[in-house]
């Protein structure tokens, strides 16, 4: 038999790499995708929404032509 | 979670209602090939994987019906039904088209089974040595959901799907490609891409056409662009001649032309819908190589590959034809091009065709551009000669030169207008481009704060799998040692590859030589301990106390010490496991028989001989040897012969063992297959004095015994000889045959009704009795 399982901190690696670097907007809602989407099975159509959304937090401006 | 009883109608090989009894005990189902074992493996299999079989994949998309037994009656239902000791049960009926309806099956039973992994709950015979010969990659792949790694495995993955879904939705290719042509404009129509020199100088060219910056470049230059407006009109229609030379002067064929006479030699003259096809069959192929190993012909090149070597093969095959398919690529794109220039210039040429005056007293000229009204377009998918090449090549310079000339004569303030016009243009685009590089810049930080989340995660799974690997490792030695004690293979280890990501590897210990990859080392009945010792290492981790474990015929390639070695390391490290086992091992199915004796734990079943799909399945608890025999007449002697001879085989042996016969040593295997007429001759042999039976007060030789031997020995001896005897059993002959061999047995149990027992009942000293002590053995 073995001992527990070894965990893996997500939300400690996001907030170590993004901090002062993403935008504060930008950092929260990475954060909050560890809790359920990014350890569920996600297909590129599921993602597409949290990536938009990233991009939209980090300031993106929309160009036009 | 123990199952109570497992009930089949019409599922698989099963008829009408086939229920096995397991009374939440460990069961050993004996069966001969084709009685329909597999058959509960495959019910166990079909409630923890929702409805699939995994042997069965590739034939449920030819939509054959495998599930429902194919002599079911139409009207008939087809249904697994599992019975918990908990009280609850789980019933998967099967539609008409193979299909699994869950329905009547509570969500929460469900809920908890399909949490299970079917690879630490059912173990079948290919599967065993089927791991150790797999890649490492396959390993991995294998092994990562097992030990919970598919659980970090998602999360990298989806960091990396969601980096690769920013720079999709960003367009973070497209915007380097505009930044990167703005600034090689800004380079060669502004003198520079700093956007502040260009700011500066803009300022005072807006000073020039009376126009007050204001900062916005963008409404600036149009301001500007409305004031050159009206001087334009007044050098018409000179300026938009000078504006069309300008224009071909400025396009740059040369690369393009170079590039593609150079490459054009290469392209092979194959259709680019040939190597898709290419590729699609070989993907295919790549995939039918999982299913059918012995393909040795590679459908790309017709070679002749060697098994083993023939899935690298085809990923090589592959890989060379994706190469080719590129190179194709990169020359069409360069086709693109030079087609996409040659209609510029010849939409300026025909500008310049109009002005009929001027043209008229330019002959040079007429004759170049006219040469360029008439060249076709080849389409870039098609094969361009080398012939092709060279006279766009020829054509190309002729203008340019002609052009270049041309230009030269433009008077200054028709040129000025021009470049300022230009200027404004090209300016007017800083604010987009300032955009642009600000936009790049946030989806790069962005997209380098994923890939560092990425890098971070892997590190941490490999760490996890290296202690993960590490734990199953030290299980893996200890069974490995319970299995081949004192033998040469030691410290058997899974290890992460270190040359790659997401590959696991097997170490070992040879003759005290480190080696890697067992594949190459182990026999085969190594590799079967090995993926047995590694399963089991498996089984045993996490919360699956009470949990079923089925074993379908996992000892196949065992040879006999190592058989009985497993149901041992079975006993000891999954104790509370309820066991399934199901062999067609007969030797095996005994030695375990006599070996679990505790009849509150362990259940006995046989499969009777398969007759037709219809019947099904027949289970019957356990029978003695004699007793299946005897099952089978009058109508099939020759097969109740079989059995016999099966059962005096296993019974002498065990007899010899309790007597402890001091048997002659034979070389290698020969002394797991020794026959029961070897041990009578040893037995009689040793009998005549040591073997005594008490009549009134003395003990005497047992003649009785001797005699009943001997007869039965003659009977095997003179079936066996092929020369005197056909090997089929006639009826008599069987008759005989099941009495005297029968009584051979029961020769060493004492007759005495209050006793009972054997001659080893008793051990007193050098001496063994029966209970009653009428039956001596001396040792």
């Amino acid at each position: 038999m073995t001992s527990k399982e070894p965990v893996l901190d997500l939300f400690t690696i996001i907030k170590e790499y993004s901090k002062d670097k993403l935008t504060p907007e930008a950092e929260e809602y990475l954060l909050s995708l560890t809790e359920k989407v990014l350890v569920g099975r996600l297909t590129p159509a599921k993602i597409k929404p949290h990536a938009m959304k990233l991009i939209e937090k980090m300031g993106f401006d929309i160009l036009e032509g | 979670m123990r199952v109570e009883t497992l009930e089949l109608n019409w599922f698989r090989g099963a008829g009408e209602k086939v229920k096995l009894g397991l009374e939440s005990k460990n069961v050993v189902i004996f069966g001969d090939n084709g009685t329909g074992k597999s058959s509960f493996t495959d019910a166990f299999e079909y409630l923890l994987s929702r409805g699939r079989i995994d042997h069965l994949a590739h034939e449920y998309s030819k939509k054959d019906t495998n599930i429902r037994n194919t002599k079911a009656p139409l009207e008939s239902e087809t249904f697994v039904k599992f019975l918990f000791d908990s009280g609850e049960e789980a019933t998967i009926y099967v539609s008409l088209d193979d299909k699994a309806d869950f329905s009547n099956t509570s969500k929460k039973l469900l809920n908890q089974i399909r949490s299970w992994k079917v690879e630490r709950h059912i173990l079948r015979q290919h599967e065993v040595a089927d791991f150790i010969k797999e890649s490492k990659s396959k390993k991995y792949s294998i092994l990562s959901p097992l030990i919970g790694l598919d659980y970090y495995e998602n999360i990298a993955s989806n960091i990396i799907s969601l980096r690769k879904s920013v720079e999709k939705e960003s367009k973070f290719d497209f915007l380097k490609g505009v930044k990167k042509t703005l600034e090689s404009d800004f380079q060669s129509k502004l003198d520079s891409k700093d956007t502040q020199i260009i700011e500066n100088k803009f300022n005072s060219k807006l000073q020039k056409y009376h126009v007050s910056p204001t900062g916005d470049l963008y409404s600036d230059s149009k301001l500007a662009q409305q004031a050159l407006k009206d001087k334009r009109d007044e050098l018409q229609p000179d300026i938009s001649r000078y504006e069309s030379l300008q224009k071909i002067r400025d396009i740059n064929l040369d690369k393009e032309l170079i590039d593609l006479i150079d490459k054009v030699e290469e392209e092979v003259d194959l259709g680019s819908s040939i190597l898709s096809y290419q590729i699609r069959v070989l993907e295919y192929t790549h995939e039918l190589i999982k299913i059918d190993k012995e393909i040795q012909y590679c459908p790309a090149c017709g070679q002749a590959v060697e098994s083993d070597k023939f899935s690298e093969h085809v990923l090589n095959e592959i890989s060379n034809l994706h190469e080719y398919q590129e190179k194709r690529r990169e020359i069409q794109a360069i086709k693109v091009k030079i087609n996409s220039k040659i209609i510029r210039i010849q939409g300026e040429v025909k500008k310049l065709l109009e002005y009929k005056e001027w043209i008229g007293k330019r002959s040079k000229l007429n004759e170049i551009l006219s040469k360029w009204t008439k060249l076709s377009i080849i389409e870039a998918n098609e094969n361009w000669k080398i012939e092709d090449v060279q006279q766009r090549q020829a054509l190309w310079i002729d203008i340019h030169k002609i052009i270049t000339e041309e230009y030269s004569t433009t008077p200054p303030s028709i040129d000025e207008i021009i470049t300022d016009t230009a200027y404004f243009e090209i300016s007017e685009k800083v604010p987009y481009y300032l955009k642009t590089s600000n936009n790049i810049k946030k989806i790069r930080t962005l997209i380098s704060v994923l890939n560092n989340i990425h890098k971070k995660t892997r590190e941490q799974i490999s760490k996890i799998t290296e202690k993960t690997l590490s734990e199953i490792s030290e299980d893996v030695i200890k069974i490995w040692s319970m299995l081949h004690p004192g033998q040469p293979i030691t410290d058997i280890r899974l290890i992460p590859t270190l040359d790659a990501e997401k590959a696991i590897d097997i170490a070992l210990q040879f003759y005290g030589k480190s080696q890697l990859s067992p594949r190459l080392t182990l026999s085969e009945g190594y590799r079967n301990s090995l993926g047995l010792a590694i399963f089991i290492s498996l089984a045993n981790r996490g919360e699956m106390d009470n949990h079923p474990l089925v074993l379908d015929d996992i000892v196949s390639s065992l040879d006999r010490d190592h058989r009985g070695l497993v149901i041992d390391v079975l006993r000891k490290e999954l104790p509370n496991r309820q066991v399934l086992l199901l062999t067609h091992d007969r030797e095996w199915f005994d030695e375990l028989r006599r070996r679990l004796t505790d009849s509150n734990q362990w259940k006995f079943f046989t499969l009777k001989p398969f007759v037709d799909p219809s019947i099904g399945i027949r289970i019957s608890p356990y029978l003695d040897g004699f007793k299946e025999a005897r099952n089978y007449l009058p109508d099939n002697p020759t097969e109740a012969g079989k059995k016999m001879r099966e059962t005096m085989d296993d019974e002498f042996a065990r007899i010899a063992e309790k007597l402890k016969l001091p048997m002659k040593f034979m070389r290698g295997a020969k002394n797991d297959y020794r026959t029961a007429p070897e041990f009578l001759v040893d037995l009689m042999s040793e009998a005549k004095t040591r073997l005594k039976i008490k009549k009134t007060s003395n003990y005497q030789t047992y003649q009785e015994a001797l005699d009943c031997w001997d007869e039965a020995y003659e009977i095997l001896i003179t079936w066996s000889n092929r020369a005197v005897h056909p090997g089929i059993m006639t009826l008599p002959e069987a008759n005989r045959a099941l009495k005297i061999f029968m009584e051979s047995i029961n020769k060493l149990k004492c007759s005495n009704p209050d006793c009972e027992t054997n001659v080893w009942r008793t051990v007193d000293g050098k001496k063994m009795y029966c209970k009653c002590r009428t039956l001596r053995w001396d040792q």
